[in-house]
């Protein structure tokens, strides 16, 4: 168990330690979630009053799309280069592997996006409570999205083009998260954390983890066999 | 477990469809014809829609054809990811292009009905919004198919892609469904299958009997047709070795 743990962390590291010698390549999905929301605001008028009941939504389409543009190269490099082949060769379980390339995927790609959040908020003009509510509606829903992503980019490894096929194979799974967290940002103002909506949203991603994770591993001995 | 198992071996289960293939052609055939006439011709039109409630006979039954084609692709893919057996996996193959088109089918003339009976081509109703999402899952299932060279690679991973989509879909339908109600003001009302008289139900019946074997001999042909592919492909090899040697 204990040299397993030890796996996981060194492949975070090893992942971080890639991103941020990449020349700030992991921040462009950060930068799109900024343009989109701001060709959004420009596209609908830029009047606040129009803006703020709409501003929930938007920021979701933004964090959504910006995540699943990230993950065309999640598992890719590491098939590229071969190190996938020696991840399979050191005996290593490959859900351990898929664990640990998910762990370092949600530091790198949701991480910047959740601090991010108040600077969207005041795009918007939105008041606090919303804010809370998105934070934790992101929070809670990240592990599916960041499990689902992670699935879609398993499968398409190898794949020409695959950017737009991963976004189709993901949308349709991405349904109930977005609606339930959509739901319970409206909620939270006057509900709370208790919501249907919220445990809606963790079971989800509960789910999401089950599936998305031994499914994703057996994309990656499909690919390494 | 038993006919499975035994339409397992290629050569019996090429026996078996070139049998069965036609004769659920034939059957199709008869059927939706029959279906058509009752329902076009012999059947009451209803108090409130008048003429156009004979949409129903093409439309409820292609949308459970095309649900019924997911689940048995899920359902494939789950036999070949198990036992790895290729016919399994052709299978599934051939239940997505005539589920997709049965999904398709089933919009187009939903969105006819509804804008006879309600006004409006589309509404963001449970039902429509979730049969959409269907449709998507088969596109995607089918671009894996077509862009992943390797073939055993591709059948693996569009088998993957069809159990997760089949484990979400009753997710998907829930959420779509409380989304629906939470938002919806205007109750949209649809006559429902076990509700409506004998005289709407025969031709309902018959259309979908006549789909379901037209969608077995689709599926059936196309394996047929891959089979004897993949047996073309397995000779064709062996002749081409000696010119090897003799270089």
């Amino acid at each position: 168990m204990v040299p397993q743990m030890r796996k996981i962390s060194g492949i975070i590291v090893r992942d971080i330690c890639i991103a941020l010698r990449s020349g700030g390549a992991w921040l462009m999905g950060l930068v799109f979630f900024a343009v989109f929301l701001s060709l959004s605001a420009i596209a609908l008028g830029g009047e606040f009053k129009t803006l703020r009941p709409l501003a929930p939504a938007l920021i979701w389409l933004a964090v959504v799309f910006s995540l699943l543009f990230s993950f065309e190269h999640l598992f890719a490099d590491d098939a590229d280069d071969g190190t996938l082949e020696h991840i399979k060769l050191s005996g290593m379980s490959m859900h351990a592997y898929v664990l640990a390339k998910i762990c370092a995927h949600w530091l790198l790609s949701i991480l910047p996006l959740i601090l991010a959040l108040p600077l969207a908020g005041l795009l918007f003009d939105i008041p606090v409570a919303l804010l809370g509510g998105l934070f934790i509606s992101i929070l809670l829903a990240s592990p599916a999205l960041v499990c689902y992503g992670a699935f879609s980019g398993a499968c398409l490894v190898g794949f020409k083009g695959g950017g737009f096929l991963l976004v189709l194979l993901t949308i349709p799974l991405v349904v109930p998260v977005l609606i339930f967290a959509l739901g319970g940002v409206i909620s939270y103002a006057d509900a709370g954390l208790l919501t249907t909506e919220f445990q809606a949203l963790l079971g989800i991603s509960l789910i999401a983890s089950a599936i998305g994770i031994p499914a994703t591993a057996a994309a990656l001995n499909t690919i390494t066999e | 477990m038993g006919v499975i198992s035994f339409l397992a071996n290629p050569l019996r289960f090429k026996k078996f469809a070139r049998v069965a293939a036609p004769i659920f052609g034939v059957l199709a055939l008869v059927l939706i014809v029959t279906g058509i006439w009752i329902g076009l011709w012999r059947s009451p039109e209803d108090q409130l829609q008048g003429h156009s409630v004979r949409i129903m006979y093409v439309h409820v039954p292609a949308v459970w054809i095309g649900m019924m084609a997911y689940a048995a692709m899920a359902l494939a893919s789950l036999f070949a990811y198990i036992w790895r057996h290729p016919l399994s996996d052709e299978l599934a193959r051939a239940c997505a292009l005539p589920g997709a088109a049965f999904t398709a089918l089933g919009l187009l003339s939903g969105s006819l009905w509804g804008k006879t009976s309600w006004g409006t081509f589309w509404q963001w109703d449970g039902r429509m919004t979730s049969t959409l999402i269907l449709l998507f899952l088969f596109i995607g299932y089918m671009a894996v198919w077509a862009g992943t060279p390797d073939k055993r690679r591709a059948a693996r991973i569009a088998g993957l892609v069809a159990m997760v989509g089949s484990i979400n879909l009753p997710i998907i339908k829930f959420s779509v469904d409380w989304w629906n109600t939470l938002h919806q003001t205007s109750s949209v009302s649809m006559p429902d299958a076990p509700g409506l008289p004998p005289s709407n139900l025969l031709p309902l019946m018959l259309m979908t009997f006549g789909y379901s074997f037209f969608f077995g001999w689709l599926v059936l042909s196309q394996v047929l047709n891959s089979i004897s592919k993949a047996g073309e492909r397995r000779q064709r090899p062996a002749a081409a070795s000696p010119t090897m040697e003799t270089l």
